[in-house]
């Protein structure tokens, strides 16, 4: 179990699979957070993954903080905290 | 895309699933006799039934029976319990040969459920993979039971292979418009007829006749599969973020996803049970299939799809 934030250790999520070395990993968690952020957006939110933690902190525009495990668990919260589901089908306009 | 012959150093496990009465027990002992599965570790989980046959003692190599309660729900610490104690015995024995795994769930599991419950579990997460969830109809009750049952239908959606069952007391009316019904719900599952476990050629006259099913209990949009080509340099990290976003906001119109996809330890294939990725296989690296996505679900639009993942992306 991760101390700073209780999650006790699982498999790991599906999106987490994929990586082998510590850069390949890190790599892809600097990758996910800058899409994460543009579909977050527009519905004015913000993740942060600042490696204090495994997982997500997910910020809505009243300050709202959650701490996430995975990407499952973000855009539930994220469909709570934004009062609707982010749907990566829905484009921002221009 | 997916080449079943790949696996993991994963235990394969397959679930058999089936209203209460489908004929689930009796293609099971067909399969266990003709040698199907070899050797095979069979769990049983009747609800309520007498569960010992002595044929399936006979044929599978070993059989354990799940009393407590359906798996998928009240009997689902049952069935954790007994996966692990397999993964345990194995470890502390000399085989070189993983075990394979069978269950027979009670009538009124939710295959999906199991698979999500195994997937969960920190330990069997790891060392467990549902191969195939094997779902038998019985023809001649199929229609009855989708008018009286909403979990009929998550159980014929949460199969990848979908057996009719007792094709020889009905007609081939009947048994088309069975077939013809479950495309219907599920077009992404391979169709088998069945008597008595012996496997009938598929040959089902592909028209529009199906059971008439109250319009309300039919999918609104009817399912269908859009293939997406994806680019090998497509990253792993982005697509994983659009495919996880994008089943979670129509997690209630997605059947089924396949794919594989190209990432730092190699490609990798997914597949769901509904809307749930289980955890992907590596393939090996010189493996040659292209990337590819295929989303089988209810109201997608290729361009749409197409279109939302070149903007996110870029």
């Amino acid at each position: 179990m991760c101390s700073a934030c209780g999650f006790p250790e699982t498999v790991g999520h599906w999106t987490d699979a994929g990586a082998v070395s510590a850069a390949d990993k890190l790599r892809n968690r600097f990758v996910r957070l800058d899409v994460i952020n543009r579909m977050l957006a527009p519905y004015k939110m913000v993740a942060y993954d600042d490696g204090s933690m495994p997982g997500f902190q997910l910020r809505n525009a009243s300050g709202e903080v959650a701490i996430l495990k995975d990407l499952e668990a973000l855009w539930q919260e994220a469909e709570r905290l934004g009062g609707g589901a982010v749907d990566p089908l829905k484009l921002p306009l221009g | 895309v997916v080449n079943d012959e790949e696996h993991d150093g994963r235990i394969e496990m397959t679930i058999v699933g089936g209203f209460l009465g489908a004929g689930k027990s009796t293609w099971l002992q067909h399969q266990l006799h003709v040698g199907h599965f070899g050797k095979v570790h069979v769990l049983v989980n009747e609800a309520a039934e007498v569960p010992v046959d002595h044929l399936f003692l006979e044929k599978a190599e070993t059989l354990t029976i799940l009393p407590d309660g359906c798996c998928c729900c009240e009997g689902a610490p049952q069935l954790i319990r007994s996966l692990r104690n397999i993964c345990e015995s194995h470890d502390n024995s000399t085989a070189l040969e993983l075990p394979r795994l069978l269950l027979e769930t009670s009538g009124l599991a939710d295959p999906a459920k199991i698979v999500e419950n195994i997937q969960n579990d920190p330990l069997l997460g790891r060392r467990v993979r549902v191969k195939d969830t094997i779902l038998i109809v019985d023809a001649g009750n199929l229609k009855h039971q989708l008018l009286s049952m909403d979990l009929v239908v998550r159980q014929i959606q949460s199969a990848t292979i979908l057996v009719i069952s007792k094709v020889d007391t009905e007609s081939a009316d009947v048994v088309d418009r069975a077939a013809n019904t479950l495309r219907l719900f599920n077009p992404s599952a391979t169709l088998v007829l069945s008597d008595h476990g012996t496997e009938r050629p598929a040959d089902i006259a592909v028209d529009s006749s199906v059971f008439e099913v109250p319009s309300n209990l039919l999918p609104s949009d009817l399912p269908r599969a859009v293939s997406i080509e994806l680019n090998e340099s497509i990253s792993w990290g982005a697509l994983s973020v659009w495919l996880s976003a994008f089943l979670f906001a129509h997690r209630d119109k997605i059947l089924r996803v396949k794919g594989v996809v190209s990432s730092p330890a190699g490609k990798l294939v997914i597949q769901s049970v509904r809307h749930k990725i289980n955890a992907p296989q590596i393939l090996p690296y010189n493996h040659s299939s292209g990337c590819a996505l295929v989303i089988i679900g209810q109201d997608l639009d290729d361009a749409k799809l197409q279109e939302s993942l070149r903007y996110w992306l870029n």
